[in-house]
């Protein structure tokens, strides 16, 4: 299997560390951002950073994930 | 084979008799947690204790290729 | 009208209008197993992410996070995490779990292990676990329907024969529907749903304090520590929290039916694509943490932290509203439920029953059974639905607990033999 590279596998663990492995650092009330305690507000824009991170991922394997299936189309073909 | 069986087995075991018994969270952790760490270490020793059946895996896994079915 | 009246009528018109909709996708294409659960394999990007999406928004997230916000705080914060990091986890996995199933024709998650691991008795036991696990999250979706129709009547229609109700529609709706016509009704479902999340989420903090700032500036200032882990808890603080978003996280992909959704995608593409505009789905989930908090300041003191949603939006809002609510609420609980309950019977059918005790029956046979289990599972979760009183979330997270632990032998199924699938992506 072509496994995903590097610098895919290191984009997607950083929404593990802002949501999951980092709470004690932002569990809090203030400051408050928006009207909303902190940890409430880290954690919405980490949904939307999530995403990014993603978008990212995305295309980082992109070009490896369009090569290996125009490869195994090939492959079809050829049997 | 035989790993994964044996640690899913394990982990299912543990989850019911933590969970059923009240003892989630047990020590400030998610007792599902503690069942799924149980269950890899299980797979993961089983595996390697078992180098015959570990042959087998690999054979299971040829005969499951797609290109061979 | 009374305001009951006003607000089960359109409750009932919603749920109608919902199974209508089902019913006419449904009967539009000729239903072979694979038609029923899989829908031929021939979900687009939309389609897809309709079905992505309908398992997202049940009633878990509708009365059960609400709920917890309201008794427990903190810890419930959880639930804003363990989403999208559900979403990195799968666009790794699920294109490849979607790749063999394509090569090998698989319809649910014990097909598989089968072709991965080449046992019957790992199927069976995978099959047997996945449903028992998904019995308490149908039996969350029948609880939550219960409390819908119990605090719409405001309690003049008792929560078991709601239940019971609500268990004879499912029932006949996933009979004749199948796979596909689930994902069309969830369109209504989702547009309700998140229409009643936000206004509610926006008008009843604006209701009793102005606002959501001023909300959470009283909340600061009065119960600070409601809103940090651990909460209103003595137990469920950090490393919980570490060990339960992990879970979590890793388990959301796990699920039966979860699992057997990325079967009915056109290609591994849909798969990564949905991954990555997913996450932002949820932030419909925080409207309904504004409520729960909401409710934590207003209307201290219930026993039921569920019902914290339904009791405040039927102390401010009009009948009617309380009866979109109620509706939009309701297929919440029915759309997942319809999913859940197709998958586990179909894994009862055709990954336990017939390997282990019946080889010899025909696909047919096997579709007849799977149609008698919907109805015996239906039973078993009303059973249970009527005589157990744990919190929505107490019992997604046991179910959590249980489907998780097919996480390493998933995963070693991929990633435990590199040279194998060096040779699987070129073939």
């Amino acid at each position: 299997m072509r496994r995903p590279s590097f610098g895919a596998i290191s984009l997607a663990l950083i929404p593990f560390l802002a949501m999951c492995f980092s709470v004690s650092a932002w569990d809090r009330v203030h400051p408050m951002i928006l009207g909303l305690p902190f940890n409430l507000f880290w954690l919405l824009s980490w949904i939307v950073l999530t995403s990014v991170c993603m978008w990212g991922v995305y295309r980082l394997e992109a070009p490896q994930i369009a090569k290996a299936e125009g490869r195994r189309e090939n492959a079809g073909r050829a049997q | 084979m035989v790993g994964v069986f044996s640690g899913l087995i394990v982990g299912v075991a543990c989850t019911a008799f933590l969970i059923l018994s009240n003892r989630d969270p047990y020590g400030g952790w998610n007792a599902g947690f503690l069942a799924l760490c149980l269950n890899s270490v299980v797979a993961a020793l089983v595996s390697l204790l078992s180098p015959i059946k570990a042959g087998v895996i690999a054979e299971d896994l040829s005969a499951s290729a797609p290109g061979n079915s | 009208m009374s305001p009951t009246a006003i607000a089960l009528a359109i409750i009932f018109f919603i749920v109608a209008l919902g199974s209508a909709i089902g019913f006419y996708a449904g009967t539009r294409h000729r239903m072979s197993l694979e038609q029923w659960t899989v829908g031929s394999r021939g979900f687009g990007s939309l389609l897809m992410w309709l079905l992505m999406a309908g398992e997202i928004y049940t009633t878990f997230s509708f009365l059960g996070a609400s709920g917890w916000a309201y008794s427990r705080g903190g810890p419930a914060l959880y639930i804003l995490a363990y989403l999208p990091l559900s979403y990195v986890v799968s666009f790794f996995i699920s294109p490849l779990v979607w790749e063999l199933g394509r090569e090998h024709g698989l319809q649910t998650q014990p097909d598989f292990f089968l072709v991965r691991y080449r046992s019957k008795y790992l199927m069976a036991f995978v099959a047997l676990v996945g449903v028992a696990f998904m019995i308490p999250y149908l039996q969350i979706q029948l609880t939550g329907l219960g409390i819908i129709v119990e605090v719409a009547s405001f309690g003049g229609i008792g929560r078991t024969r709601a239940m019971i109700l609500g268990v004879v529609l499912l029932a006949g709706f996933v009979f004749v529907s199948g796979i596909r016509a689930v994902a069309w009704v969830s369109v209504l479902k989702d547009f309700l749903m998140v229409f009643a999340a936000v206004s509610i989420g926006i008008y009843v903090p604006h209701f009793f304090f102005g606002g959501i700032r001023p909300m959470f500036a009283e909340l600061a200032r009065a119960k600070p520590a409601h809103l940090v882990m651990p909460g209103a808890t003595n137990n469920l603080g950090h490393t919980w929290y570490v060990s339960t978003v992990l879970l979590t996280s890793l388990g959301a992909f796990m699920w039966p039916h979860a699992f057997g959704a990325t079967f009915t995608a056109r290609s591994a593409n849909v798969l990564r694509r949905n991954s990555v505009v997913m996450p932002l789905y949820n932030i419909t989930l925080a409207f309904i943490f504004f409520i729960g908090f909401t409710a934590f300041l207003v209307i201290p003191g219930l026993t039921n932290g569920d019902l914290s949603l339904l009791m405040l939006v039927r102390q401010t809002l009009p009948p009617w509203m309380l009866g979109v609510v109620g509706g939009a609420g309701a297929l919440t609980a029915m759309v997942p439920a319809s999913i859940l309950i197709l998958t586990a019977s179909t894994l009862f059918a055709k990954n336990l029953y017939r390997p282990v005790f019946a080889p010899t029956m025909t696909d047919d046979q096997v579709a007849r059974l799977a149609r008698i289990m919907v109805v015996a599972l239906s039973l078993v979760c009303l059973y249970f639905a009527i005589y157990s009183s744990t919190t929505l979330v107490s019992l997604l997270l046991l179910g959590y607990a249980g489907v998780t632990q097919f996480s390493p032998a998933s995963s070693w199924a991929f990633f435990g033999s590199a040279s194998r699938w060096s040779e699987f992506s070129a073939a």
